[in-house]
């Protein structure tokens, strides 16, 4: 009867030492992670605002486009350098080959095969985040 | 014991959740998204948002609804009507086999799946 109960408590020990250990290591990935996060937030908190005003610099370099105002290329110039100094970084698309990570192929047309023929919208960067895909169009190895 | 997860597969879009301190936690992408769609490009293994990207240039090697064949036979109703519809080619499995990195998964299905698809 003793050893019976004996057994019994020392596989309840190694049961709840088991435990222990998974809840220690449970929390110590639970503290990285909170370190991670909230290193992250900091860097991340202008995201959906800075996101939001990319429509705006896309409107304002259409218009550009159109108008070749030499005022209105200083202030887009301005507003880009802010964004900047907010860690906003633009993605290298021009006739590079096409890499899903950093752009979205919305169209494929005749052109070098993979490679980008056309950028529609821009991508950016959040520091090292990917904020917005670049929308290009794509060559399908035919020629034009 | 391993990591307990969850992956509520849907037609469109999925999420993935981890067990952690009792409450299911969604795991976000990269991009920092709790949702992704729900398409692979398994030459290449690309998963989500980046597997969509690239669709309309890969269009034969990128899988999506995939989940209305789960469950359904290669000569059904649903599987023939997906087969002309889907830009990939279907075709009938022998190998049933299939394997986990996880010990254990759920999977949460859209409640107007017919009981068979559930399984």
């Amino acid at each position: 009867m003793v050893k019976k109960t004996q057994k019994k408590h020392e596989e309840k020990i190694i049961e709840l030492e088991e435990k222990y250990k998974r809840v220690l290591a449970d929390y110590q990935n639970q503290e990285r992670r909170h370190k991670e996060g909230q290193s992250q937030l900091v860097k991340m908190a202008n995201a959906i605002l800075i996101e939001k005003l990319l429509a705006d610099l896309d409107s304002l370099e259409l218009a550009q486009k159109h108008l070749q105002d030499k005022g209105l290329s200083m202030v887009i110039d301005q507003f880009f350098t802010t964004l900047s100094q907010e860690g906003l970084k633009e993605i290298e698309t021009d006739h590079g080959q096409f890499d899903p990570l950093l752009m979205d192929c919305t169209e494929v047309v005749p052109g070098k095969k993979d490679q980008v023929v056309e950028t529609i919208t821009k991508g950016y960067y959040l520091y090292d985040n990917v904020l917005r895909p670049a929308k290009v169009k794509v060559g399908s190895g035919e020629g034009k | 014991m391993g990591k307990i997860i969850g992956i509520d597969l849907g037609t469109t879009n999925s999420a993935i959740a981890v067990m952690e301190g009792g409450s299911a936690k969604i795991i976000p992408t990269a991009e920092g998204r709790n949702i992704f769609p729900s398409i692979v490009e398994p030459v290449k293994n690309l998963v989500g948002d980046v597997a969509k990207r690239q669709m309309i240039l890969n269009a034969s090697n990128t899988i999506h609804s995939v989940k209305r064949l789960m469950g359904q036979k290669y000569s059904g109703k649903q599987s023939q009507k997906t087969k002309e519809m889907v830009s990939y080619e279907i075709v009938e499995n022998k190998d049933g086999s299939r394997s986990s990195p996880f010990r254990r998964t759920s999977t949460t299905l859209n409640a107007r799946l017919p009981n068979k698809q559930g399984k």
